[in-house]
């Protein structure tokens, strides 16, 4: 099955249009046999699954098949990289490889430089320009490499074999969020993961004894009251760590603390994130390095004193300020993204009821593993992955005070999501896996398999329902290297929205602007769809030409721009309206243009009006 | 020094020898970008990952891609910091530290364990018992 699921991609793959694109993203372009040999795929997983004893090759074939057909989809139709922030990002390596320099507080990137230092390391030693001719691989090698340390966390959860393939492969049907892509949280999420799998591999508390927490003051009352059977299941059993001398304990924990260091200089919110997490593990009495929270907290300080000092002088009070505002950060993550046409509110509203189920299927596998009763005739290797179901429940719920903190742009519930899909994906896999009693169920195989066809529908959905603006073609790629071209340093390179494949190179020798604000305080009441009159282009003329204040001035008009402000209505002018009117006015000219995309400049000084 | 141990050991150096050469002397070839994000990627961290003898395949993989990437920055970042940027000269304190550690493997320093030789004599005076899964876990190196 696998291999057919194999040919029938092939087929379908070159026939995957970018341009096929709608509201709805990549499912309304993706042939019949693509999602034949999707569904192939998984079905394959899913009896593969059943054999006994398990054929890891296989599993590693058709998991291997999986990422490469989910995650690898865009990189082969597209041949492009996707999302402007990888261009940005990009962009920063750029100018640290060129030049060697942390510029300090020009903006929150050069902050945690971290991952930028190593692409631009990364990039020099390969004797390339930049690693954009690699970039669209990369959803498909962190994948890949998330599951390592996921496959170490799930096998120190259980003693069944089955259940970190299964852990695996749900999180491949899972990840709809969009950090893996060349980016410093999708990088500093895999160190993140490999911390936490060393702490529950080799740093486990073995002693026997109660949990922390089950001796706090006034608890132990009300924990006799819980049912037996319940309690039971919540008491976390004695788990053995993987075999290690105290030498080798202490190497990894001098690993553990550099790995750490390189996840303090390289992301805002990932520090945070593997804080609360290990904080749980210890609170849970999981990990015998109890001091680690507080080594993490001084570290973090130390970082945000001497690494970060520029950006908290400029931005510290609008961090600390928004820190706290719960209420906030919700009404921003959970409203702010939930606008525009009716294909995108479908995507977006399929974003929170996917996310939602996903995290009602891990919380009714947690509830399975305390609830299942253990006896002779139902032990089975799902049931032993209850040993440790506190400390992984614990660990899915452990991004949450994120939300505290601030809203991330809106995007926190996106983070938080993320941070605790390892965990659900485990409890999902716990909760699908087959007891010995009904393991080889029929019924038993059709649920798991419809549920695990249910995830990946919902995942191509959501994971690709914006391609139209995450999407670059190969015209605006051509477009925006003939900018670089022609724009000599300090120039303003203005767009009507961010989504651009733009500031990959001059990071911080060029001006980059989107116009939507401007925009909308030069013509406040203009109807969406409106064309513009020549006054108004005048007006919108003369403040581009105030703003370039004697600079030259260029305008990039292309697809992607034209999609985002049609998918999330940013502006009441088109970007190719806009481009129309200027071209017209004879205040801007047109110096490059191609199918999807046009460069205007601005004319200085102004052609004098004629009488 | 088992064989296998030489052959790992062997391939690291090799490929350290070899992406040295073309980032060094500036070779533009095609194999170049591959051969180097391959060895930055996976080799200083599998070189230090096999010292600690962990005897596991996948905990050993998942922190020779660990290793690796934090040994790249941490090497980078420090010359950076420093005022002295210099890939090449990053790339050289990467390749001392994974050739460093596949020399100390090979004269079979920190040798094993204490436990896990203990473990392994109690292995040799007892018939091997198989779990009734036949779980790996704790197969030792």
């Amino acid at each position: 099955m696998g291999i057919l699921a194999a040919l029938l991609w092939a087929i379908a793959l070159p026939r995957v249009d970018p341009a096929d694109f709608s509201d709805i993203g990549l499912v309304s372009a993706l042939p019949m046999a693509g999602y034949a040999a999707l569904v192939l795929v998984t079905v394959a997983f899913v009896a593969a699954l059943r054999e006994q004893p398990l054929r890891p090759l296989l599993l590693v074939f058709l998991l291997s098949l999986l990422l490469f057909m989910v995650y690898g989809v865009t990189a082969v139709a597209e041949g492009t990289t996707r999302f402007n922030a990888a261009w940005r990002h990009t962009g920063l390596m750029d100018h640290i490889g060129r030049t060697g320099r942390i510029e300090s507080g020009f903006d929150a990137y050069f902050d945690w430089p971290g991952f930028f230092i190593l692409g631009a390391f990364v990039s020099r030693v390969a004797g390339v320009s930049n690693l954009l001719g690699y970039a669209q691989w990369v959803s498909v090698l962190l994948n890949a490499m998330y599951l390592l340390p996921l496959f170490v966390i799930a096998r120190s959860s259980t003693s069944d074999p089955r259940i970190p393939w299964l852990t695996s492969f749900i999180f491949l049907l899972t990840n709809w969020v969009g950090q893996d892509y060349l980016s410093p949280q999708g990088f500093n999420f895999f160190l993140a993961l490999c911390l936490i799998a060393i702490l529950l591999r080799w740093f486990r508390v073995v002693s026997p004894g109660a949990h922390v927490i089950w001796r706090m003051p006034g608890l132990g009352w009300g924990w006799r009251r819980v049912p037996r059977r319940l309690r039971d299941g919540l008491r976390p059993e004695n788990i053995e760590n993987a075999p290690s001398s105290k030498r080798q304990r202490i190497a990894l924990l001098v690993i553990w603390l550099a790995v750490f260091a390189v996840i303090d200089g390289s992301h805002q919110l990932t520090p945070f994130g593997a804080l609360f997490a290990v904080s749980g593990i210890v609170v849970l009495n999981r990990c015998s390095v109890r001091w680690l929270p507080v080594g993490m907290v001084a570290m973090i300080a130390a970082w945000l004193y001497f690494g970060a000092s520029a950006f908290l002088a400029s931005q510290g009070q609008s961090i600390v300020g928004g820190a706290g505002d719960v209420n906030s950060s919700v009404a921003r993550t959970a409203t702010d993204r939930v606008s525009g046409t009716p294909g995108h509110l479908f995507v977006a509203q399929a974003n929170v009821v996917y996310s939602t189920t996903v995290w009602g299927l891990a919380a009714l596998g947690g509830l399975r593993l305390v609830l299942v009763r253990k006896s002779r005739d139902t032990v089975g290797a799902a049931i032993d992955g209850r040993r440790d179901v506190v400390t992984t429940a614990a660990l899915a719920l452990a991004p949450f005070p994120l939300i505290a903190l601030q809203s991330y742009g809106g995007e926190m519930f996106l983070r938080i999501y993320f941070f605790a899909l390892p965990f659900m994906a485990l409890l999902i896999a716990a909760l699908l896996l087959p007891s010995r009693t009904n393991g080889r169920s029929v019924w038993n195989f059709a649920a798991t398999s419809l549920v695990s066809l249910a995830l990946l529908g919902g995942l191509l959905l959501c994971r690709y329902g914006n391609e139209q603006i995450n999407y670059f073609s190969r015209d605006e790629v051509a477009a925006a290297d003939h900018l670089y071209d022609v724009a000599e340093p300090g120039s303003w390179l203005a767009s009507v929205n961010w989504v651009v494949p733009l500031r990959y190179r001059g990071y911080t020798t060029y001006r980059y602007t989107p116009l939507n604000n401007l925009l909308s305080e030069v013509a406040p009441d203009l109807a969406v769809g409106s064309t513009l009159d020549p006054a108004t282009t005048d007006q919108i003329a003369d403040a581009l030409a105030a703003l370039a204040a004697g600079e030259p001035f260029y305008l990039y008009v292309s697809r992607a721009q034209e999609a985002a402000n049609h998918l999330f209505g940013y502006s009441a002018i088109s970007p190719q309206a806009l481009a129309d009117a200027l071209e017209a006015s004879g205040r801007f000219r047109l110096i490059y243009a191609n199918d999807d995309t046009r460069i205007l400049q601005l004319v200085d000084p102004p052609p004098r009006a004629t009488t | 020094m088992r064989r296998t141990d030489r052959w790992w050991s062997g391939a690291i150096v090799a490929w350290s020898i070899a992406v040295g050469t073309l980032a060094f002397a500036d070779v533009d070839t095609p194999a170049r970008p591959l051969l180097a994000l391959g060895f930055l990627l996976v080799c200083p961290g599998l070189a230090i990952a096999r010292l600690l003898r962990l005897g596991d395949g996948i905990s050993e993989a998942m922190l020779a891609i660990c290793l690796s990437l934090t040994v790249d920055t941490l090497a980078a970042a420090a010359l950076l910091y420093a005022g002295h940027w210099s890939p090449n000269a990053s790339l050289a304190i990467v390749i001392a530290i994974t050739d460093a550690a596949c020399l100390l493997r090979g004269v079979g320093w920190p040798g094993r364990p204490a436990q896990v030789r203990v473990e392994r004599a109690a292995a040799r005076r007892t018939p091997r018992v198989r779990g009734p899964r036949g779980h790996r876990e704790d197969r030792l190196a």
